[in-house]
């Protein structure tokens, strides 16, 4: 027998040296950074166009319609809602966006964003969730579900959070899953259903 | 054991299969299983263990980007560490182009008789006198004896003829025989490791 021979019939005990758990965290991000967050920069210029494209259209056609003017109005009493002390009105005006509005507005979106971080009532919250899921390409509807995620508590609200975003296949929900599904404290049907929701994430990419 | 590794492999292709969809569990998997052969094949050329870490990281991250172009049934750890030793030898090329480039071209005879042991020594220790060499020596070496390129595959990585890797190789090897003979009465007096 060769020494080469001798060498790769044992080339195994070579291997001794360790791959620290502090190096495969730093691969995990890593991965996760290169190869799992979607680019954002098409996306964003995509969406700046549709939107540039449209005021341009508007300032052709130049016209600013009495149902226009109607809409304004409209969106004013909706912000007025969503903002009110009582969690009834505020609920009121998550219906009516969800009925009537298909296009995305900022202003409301970023408005229903707040209440799904900060509302006090869990099924204002619940039907918020329902009303973001009309734009599932939203960038900042995603990360905000994240966001949502990774902070809270209430548990009909935790599945209706989980459950969408298995909807939306975010793979960024990986990371607040496993949390959830590593605390203790979590109630058995929410860890029940992030578990479902990771398995889906994970065969879906 | 057979019935094992057959069960490994199946799981091994059906990873493989993943990644390629970019599944983030399944590319956690295949670099858990074999992270440390990638490491440890990165590491006995730079000898840095920061450098070693990110070739290895760079290994897996360029790996799993192309993916696509291995076969289900590929060795796939294999595929990783080559991609691993290729890219510590760029890191070799890029910081020590001394050594490369002050190489003898002065032919070293092929009729010199390869020294045979008796016993094999342990590869333990057999890599151990290979650290003891110069890196013009240590780096083909490793590539030769334990990543099994061939001389082609190496001048080709270093950039150097094919003659000069042979005669360098030679050199290497004389060395570390002599280093082998010298040094054996070191290894067999503490445990014998019975390889």
């Amino acid at each position: 027998m060769s020494l080469k021979e001798h060498i790769q019939g044992n080339r195994d005990l070579l291997d001794n040296e360790e791959v620290s758990s502090q190096v495969d965290l730093d691969f995990a991000n890593r991965l996760k950074q290169e190869l799992h967050i979607p680019k954002k920069g098409r996306l964003i210029s995509l969406k700046y166009l549709a939107v540039a494209a449209s005021v341009a259209l508007l300032f052709t056609l130049g016209k600013i319609t009495i149902s226009s003017v109607n809409k304004q109005k409209d969106k004013t009493q909706l912000l007025a809602n969503l903002t009110d002390e009582s969690a009834g009105t505020r609920l009121e005006g998550v219906y009516h966006f969800d009925e009537k509005y298909e296009v995305e507005d900022v202003q409301i979106i970023n408005t229903l964003i707040s209440i799904l971080h900060k509302d006090s009532n869990a099924n204002v919250k619940i039907a918020t969730i329902d009303a973001l899921l009309k734009f599932p390409q939203s960038e900042s509807v995603r990360e905000s579900f994240i966001k949502a995620l990774e902070n809270e508590s209430a548990p009909l609200v935790q599945i209706k959070l989980i459950k969408s975003l298995s909807i939306l296949r975010e793979n960024r929900a990986q990371e607040p899953l496993e949390k959830i599904m590593n605390n203790q404290e979590t109630l058995p049907i929410v860890m029940s259903n992030a578990s479902l929701a990771m398995a889906k994430i994970s065969n879906n990419n | 054991m057979k019935a094992n590794q057959s069960t490994l492999f199946l799981k091994e292709v059906e990873l493989i299969k993943e990644c390629k969809k970019n599944s983030y569990a399944a590319q956690m998997q295949l670099y858990n299983m074999h992270k440390r052969q990638v490491y440890n094949a990165s590491w006995r050329i730079l000898k840095n263990k920061e450098d070693a870490e990110d070739a290895m990281q760079d290994a897996f991250i360029k790996g799993f980007q192309k993916i696509e172009q291995v076969k289900d049934d590929t060795n796939v750890g294999a595929w990783f560490k080559r991609i691993a030793v290729n890219l510590s030898l760029d890191l070799v090329r890029k910081r020590n182009k001394n050594w490369l480039e002050n190489i003898d071209e002065f032919e070293v005879e092929e009729s010199v008789e390869e020294l045979k042991l008796i016993d094999y020594p342990s590869v333990k220790f057999i890599k151990s006198c290979i650290d003891l060499l110069d890196e013009k020596y240590r780096v083909i070496l490793i590539l030769y004896l334990i990543e099994d390129y061939n001389h082609r595959e190496i001048s080709e990585q270093l950039n150097l003829k094919e003659s000069t890797v042979r005669n360098q190789y030679r050199r290497g090897k004389i060395k570390l025989m002599e280093l082998l003979q010298k040094n054996r009465h070191y290894e067999f007096k503490g445990t014998h490791s019975g390889e």
